[in-house]
């Protein structure tokens, strides 16, 4: 009870500190919806480009907030405040994941929505969640242990690069089976790999158990990157 | 109480704290003197917690300062206070977050700005003093016991720093146990009713009084006509000013000559 107390404390301090933010959220929120149907209108109409549009929501927007989020509170000692309050790290970075999927989520749905009226695809829902829960969760779990172990500034630069990277030169936009056969192995090592592969197949109506095994892999991962990330900052 | 028993920490080998013990108990002040990299915001954070010591042991009333943190209101060195809040809602949403009731939140966190003389405005418009002021505020706001500043006045102008340690006198007066750090030898000198100089270990802990007279066993013998100084033993100050042919002034070693002595001895 106490918990959950100083969480949904947290959510509101975390609601109050991002009013500065809102005309970026809503810029955001609005630009790639906007971006995602002229893209239509000038290449081809399939679920992979939808799939690449919301592995950019559920992956960049969470890896690169997280990272730079997670330094900014260890560089201006938010961080070190907030612990003080007896509040469990996990909980100061999860009232920050909460938000970053709260405010990415209505997006992301938006999208599918928008995406059933250009593209011919059958959504399954639930799969859909769950891969967009899985995957934002390791891309927080991954910024989070960068932030940590990183000084503010090679995190935002870091997370930049590897986020765009995660993205744009993994098979996000395309398909897996349309690398070399070289390429493919080398891209199942970045993690927007099973992720945008796994959407395909959910926008499609199928789910795939070996996307959904490498990404639960990438989550286990995170996991210890998160645990040694935070070892070494105590 | 909280008490530091043989503590001890290291970063890849390098030995930060040595042995380090020492207790503050309610209703005074205990202040941590030492220069940069001696070790002074390690021995903090792991006071409250926030660091875990490689040996020894630390209690706060017989917890362990991760249990204790209830009781304990800390000021981590460099912070500076959450942006994007009012002086207010910074109080405030610390108080919730601590588990203080949201209608009292509210009276506490007002009360205790109006208290401290900050303006209710955006965090970021304060001025040094007040947003140290605010986090001071935001660590009071449960009632602790304890008070822990790492280095609270580094960087204000002497003004917010009169006040700062005005307030801090008034909290002790008021049973609250306070451990701070510092540079300012005059700020120790003004607060502390023991002092601990730490390079690493304890050098030497007391009163002031008690390290004035474990070290001033040198007098100085200052012409005033000069400037020259002259540090006679004790014992021999009777014959030595017989001898002056000069206006003189006797005095005994301030603080910041036992700082130098302790410190330069180590090296």
């Amino acid at each position: 009870m106490v918990n959950i107390r100083k969480f949904v404390g947290l959510l509101e301090l975390v609601a109050r500190q991002s009013r500065a933010y809102l005309a970026t959220n809503v810029f955001y929120g609005v630009m790639f919806p906007i971006a995602f149907i002229l893209s239509f209108e000038t290449s081809i109409r399939s679920a992979q480009v939808l799939a690449g549009t919301l592995t950019l929501y559920i992956f960049m927007n969470v890896f690169i907030g997280t990272a730079q989020s997670t330094a900014f509170l260890k560089y201006s000692g938010e961080m070190s405040l907030l612990y003080v309050t007896k509040t469990p790290r996990w909980m100061i970075v999860l009232s920050f994941v909460v938000y970053q999927l709260a405010s990415t989520l209505p997006m992301a749905v938006g999208l599918v929505f928008l995406g059933e009226t250009l593209v011919p695809i059958k959504v399954s829902w639930l799969p859909l969640l769950v891969t967009y829960l899985v995957g934002a969760m390791y891309a927080f779990l991954l910024g989070t242990a960068l932030g940590l172990v990183t000084s503010l500034r090679t995190a935002n630069q870091l997370s930049q690069v590897l986020g765009w990277t995660f993205s744009f030169f993994a098979p996000t936009f395309i398909s897996l089976q349309s690398l070399p056969p070289f390429l493919r192995f080398l891209s199942l090592l970045e993690p927007t790999t099973p992720l945008a592969q796994e959407l395909v197949n959910n926008l499609e109506g199928r789910t795939s158990l070996n996307f959904m095994l490498a990404m639960l892999a990438y989550l286990v991962v995170s996991m210890v990157l998160y645990r040694l990330a935070e070892n070494r900052v105590t | 109480m909280i008490r530091v028993e043989n503590v001890w920490k290291s970063f890849k080998g390098k030995v930060v704290n040595e042995d380090v013990s020492f207790e503050v108990y309610e209703g005074e002040i205990v202040t941590f003197l030492g220069p940069n990299g001696g070790g002074k915001t390690t021995l903090m954070r792991q006071v409250y917690g926030e660091l875990s010591s490689d040996r020894g042991t630390i209690s706060v009333d017989g917890l362990t300062p991760q249990d204790a943190l209830e009781s304990m209101g800390v000021v981590p060195q460099e912070v500076r206070p959450m942006d994007g809040l009012r002086a207010s809602e910074h109080v405030y949403i610390m108080a919730v977050i601590k588990g203080v009731p949201r209608d009292r939140a509210w009276s506490r966190a007002r009360g205790l700005i109006r208290k401290l003389s900050v303006e209710d405005k955006s965090v970021e418009e304060l001025s040094g003093g007040n947003k140290r002021k605010i986090l001071i505020a935001s660590a009071l706001v449960n009632d602790p016991r304890y008070l822990i500043l790492d280095e609270p006045t580094t960087g204000l102008d002497p003004k917010s720093r009169r006040e700062l340690w005005d307030i801090l006198v008034e909290l002790k007066g008021r049973g609250k146990g306070i451990l701070l750090t510092t540079h300012y030898l005059e700020e120790a000198e003004y607060l502390a009713d023991r002092v601990y100089l730490l390079n690493r270990r304890v050098l030497l802990s007391g009163r002031i009084w008690e390290l004035r007279s474990k070290l001033s066993l040198k007098y100085e013998v200052v012409n005033l006509m000069t400037g020259e100084r002259f540090h006679v033993e004790r014992k021999e100050v009777p014959h030595f000013l017989s001898q002056c042919d000069f206006e003189y002034e006797v005095r005994t070693r301030s603080l910041e000559d036992i700082y130098r002595e302790v410190m330069g001895s180590d090296g």
